[in-house]
């Protein structure tokens, strides 16, 4: 009698497991025959593009890309030729389409702002993914409008797999970078990067460029209306520019004049931390969270405030520019001796900023620091610059500063700042410094105010990953055998 | 010649190893066993050199026809008059010859404490280590450790200095068949407190004055002082040139410190261990001026230039030569001068 139950058993196990992935995963519709029809008519247009060593052959990055109209131009992101932007001499191109079939690519323009390159290749599309534009200066024609919810579907080669399909929705505009992305709910994997994403209709809605690492299916895409910006610009018969440094500087040069004048087009807000008053700025593009640390056993408590923008401009694979961040810590003693106070203070402030004279990116760090007071508060703050190599009139800086006017309370605060101009540099470091303060009554102790900051883990652009596929990165480095 | 006259053979270092009374005249040396004095070493002849008096009655000293001769400060001659302070040598052997009215320096002040030997000196070290981990550790302690955290720093700390100087004291007994253990932990324990000290000390008045070169060279105090621990090691384990040892040290002390360096300025393009004063202490430290927010600012306008000094234009050419192509063939640069 118990000889059913026995076979019954494994049988019941083998069914859950086989139907449970399915069941789980609702997210990803199954394949609609729109998607069918969609991928059947794209093929011949869908390319892979690959960045290969000049030296060796062997492949360095891997993304996608797709041919506009019946033109010989492709789009595809410019994290995905990097490399080939920025070193051709070590780098060069070739596409693969869905046939196999291979041939070389010539980089004619980048917008690196909005991660989107066009190179040529030597064949024609077949016409499928239209953009529609007229030459630059020109009006140019309307585009795709999109519905939150509408069903959007992204091609391209993940992780250098095959080509492929995948369905998702529209869900509105991320508003966290300086210029706008799409978000898409649904796969975009690493070496789908420069791939298309299209209406079931085929009209080409975006490109897919990043998805979120810290999420499920949150994928962003570069708008449409970006690509035909770009495409306004080139022709097929173009000659291509030499050397692509200073058009990347003077797109990063505008650019950081655009996102310094956004973060300061009203004076930072302050915040209470303590008696202390600090400058944080909240806005789409930048995020702040807070967190106090102040479990009865220990000796002090710690307060935290950290501000910072959510995207940030890749440029290369060791070079990501266009960020800020600012940071405040708030240590109050309870119980320890003012010398030790002083250690946790020090701790506190030392190890912050580096210089290295090692990076191919940056100069070593200049730096000045001193005492200096202003307002009702006295700091001591030290101050880095450093240059890019191969942009002219960009900088990083990094200031940090200590309060020195109390020997039971420390204020630490630091503001982080990538690829901007030395003025406004300045102004950014003039403008925190500014808004550091103290109150001038003499209450005892304020709780770090949590209003208004948003308690979540702390996301930043490291989060987001792009997705092309870097061997380096995810594998124990196949390079060094070819090498 | 009733006088008696001494010949005493030296270490190339000038200590005596062998010494002989004469009491007439004159003697022969070398190697052959008719001399009054017989040397050992094969690079003298069976017979040498000969001690006599001159028709002056000066004392001399003559080459009997050897193959090596005699030399003194690396001139050979045929004879020297002897002078008591100096040396000549025959081969490999040092020689010193002189008469029992010479005239010997004066008694040498005893400098050596002698009482500071032994337990003495162990106890006060054993103290001053014990005084200055459990300060070093309770200025750390933040985190309001427990008892048996203070007994493990201390422990450790006793231990290293009883080790290291257990392996000096073995060096001394080895140099002077005299450990001294009492002494060198003393000096370790001296040392280590010096250091501690100086750390805290430093660190104070950089602060106070916004010296900020004391903290952030940190390494270079550390290794002069380790240098000088070394140095008083060293003599009390029986080394009899202190003047030597001296500039030996300061030699090895200075290396140091420019390989610290070296090392800095390659990782870093910066000479010193850290790039900016962390020290933060009380407010009543604080002895030097406040300085207003426009002095940082023009400072920070200083960096421009030398960040700027620091870059490097790769085998990219001058953005003079650049500019002018790129409008002509990508129509970037208008657009972009519209929305400045």
């Amino acid at each position: 009698m118990s000889f059913p139950y026995r076979l019954l058993t494994p049988a019941l196990a083998l069914a859950v497991s086989l139907s449970l992935p399915s069941l789980a995963e609702t997210t990803p519709p199954l394949p609609s025959s729109a998607a069918q029809q969609l991928y059947a008519s794209a093929q011949q247009d869908l390319l892979q593009l690959r960045v290969l060593l000049k030296n060796g052959n062997s492949q360095s990055s891997v993304g996608s890309g797709f041919l506009i109209g019946n033109s010989n131009l492709m789009v595809t992101n410019f994290h995905v030729v990097s490399q080939i932007a920025l070193e051709p001499e070590t780098y060069f191109g070739e596409y693969k389409d869905t046939s196999g079939k291979s041939g070389a690519i010539e980089l004619l323009a980048v917008d690196v702002l909005h991660d989107l390159a066009i190179v040529r290749i030597d064949r024609a599309g077949s016409g499928f993914f239209k953009v529609p534009h007229a030459t630059a200066g020109t009006a140019q024609p309307a585009l795709v409008t999109l519905n939150q919810g509408q069903h959007l579907y992204s091609l391209g080669n993940p992780l250098d797999l095959g080509f492929t399909i995948s369905e998702g929705t529209y869900n509105g505009i991320s508003a966290r970078g300086f210029s706008d992305q799409l978000m898409f709910t649904g796969p975009v994997n690493a070496g789908m990067s420069g791939g298309p994403n299209v209406t079931a209709d085929g009209q080409v809605a975006g490109v897919n460029v990043a998805h979120r690492r810290d999420g499920e299916l949150v994928s962003f895409l570069v708008p449409v209306r970006y690509v035909q910006a770009l495409l306004a610009r080139v022709t097929g018969d173009m000659k291509p520019p030499t050397d692509f440094k200073p058009i990347i500087g003077e797109q990063l040069l505008e650019h950081q004049a655009v996102m310094v004048d956004k973060l300061l087009e009203k004076p930072f807000s302050i915040k209470d931390l303590g008696p202390y008053r600090v400058p944080v700025r909240e806005s789409e593009q930048v995020r702040c969270w807070g967190n106090t640390d102040s479990s009865a056993k220990k000796a002090y408590t710690i307060a935290t405030i950290n501000c910072s923008m959510e995207a940030a401009i890749f440029v290369s694979g060791e070079m990501q520019t266009g960020h800020i961040s600012m940071h405040h810590k708030y240590a109050h003693n309870k119980k320890l001796n003012a010398m030790q106070f002083a250690q946790l203070a020090t701790n506190m402030f030392s190890s912050q900023v580096y210089s290295t004279a090692k990076s191919d990116t940056i100069t070593p760090a200049a730096c000045t620091e001193n005492f200096i007071k202003h307002n009702n508060i006295s700091l001591r703050a030290l101050v880095c610059a450093e240059a890019y190599h191969k942009f002219k009139e960009l900088y990083d800086f990094t200031l940090i500063t200590a309060s020195t006017d109390d020997s039971e309370k420390s204020l630490q605060s630091m503001i982080n700042i990538q690829g901007v101009s030395y003025s406004n540099g300045m102004k950014l470091i003039n403008q925190f410094l500014q808004g550091i303060d103290r109150s001038s009554e003499t209450d005892t102790e304020i709780k770090a105010d949590p209003d208004n900051l948003i308690n979540t883990n702390a996301t930043d652009a490291s989060d987001i990953e792009l997705n092309n596929i870097d061997p380096n990165k995810n594998k124990p480095d196949p390079m060094e055998d070819a090498q | 010649m009733s006088h008696s006259i001494f010949i005493e053979q030296l270490t190339p270092d000038g200590d005596v190893l062998h010494r002989s009374k004469i009491t007439h005249l004159p003697i022969t040396i070398g190697r052959a066993y008719d001399n009054d004095i017989i040397l050992d070493d094969p690079h003298t002849a069976a017979h040498h050199a000969q001690l006599e008096l001159n028709q002056l009655d000066e004392l001399i000293i003559t080459d009997l026809g050897s193959h090596n001769g005699i030399t003194h400060a690396n001139t050979r001659e045929h004879f020297f008059v002897v002078n008591g302070d100096k040396t000549y040598r025959l081969g490999h052997t040092r020689l010193r010859i002189r008469t029992a009215d010479y005239q010997v320096a004066a008694e040498v002040t005893d400098l050596t404490n002698h009482r500071w030997e032994g337990l003495l000196p162990a106890l006060t070290g054993v103290v001053l280590l014990l005084i200055t981990g459990l300060v070093s550790t309770w200025l750390a302690d933040l985190n309001q450790g427990t008892l048996s955290k203070y007994l493990l720093e201390l422990v450790s700390v006793l231990g290293f200095a009883l080790g290291w100087s257990g392996i000096w004291a073995l060096f001394s007994r080895l140099f002077t068949g005299h450990a001294r253990f009492g002494r060198h932990l003393f000096i370790a324990s001296a040392g280590l407190a010096f250091l501690e000290l100086w750390e805290h000390v430093s660190g104070l008045i950089s602060y106070a004055f916004s010296w900020e070169f004391l903290t952030t060279f940190s390494s270079h105090p550390v290794i002069f002082i380790c240098a000088i621990v070394l140095y008083f090691h060293m003599l009390t384990a029986g080394n009899k040139r202190p003047g030597k040892l001296k500039i030996y040290l300061l030699a090895l002390a200075i290396l140091g410190s420019v390989i610290t360096m070296t090392k800095e300025y390659q990782a870093s393009n910066h000479l010193a261990d850290e790039l900016y004063m962390s020290r933060i202490y009380p407010p009543v430290v604080r002895i030097s001026r406040d300085h207003s927010l426009e002095e940082f600012m023009t400072d920070m306008q200083r960096l421009k230039e030398k960040v700027d000094e620091e870059r490097k234009e790769n085998p990219e050419k001058d953005d003079d030569d650049a500019k002018p192509d790129v409008p002509a063939d990508l129509p970037v640069a208008p657009e972009e001068s519209e929305k400045k």
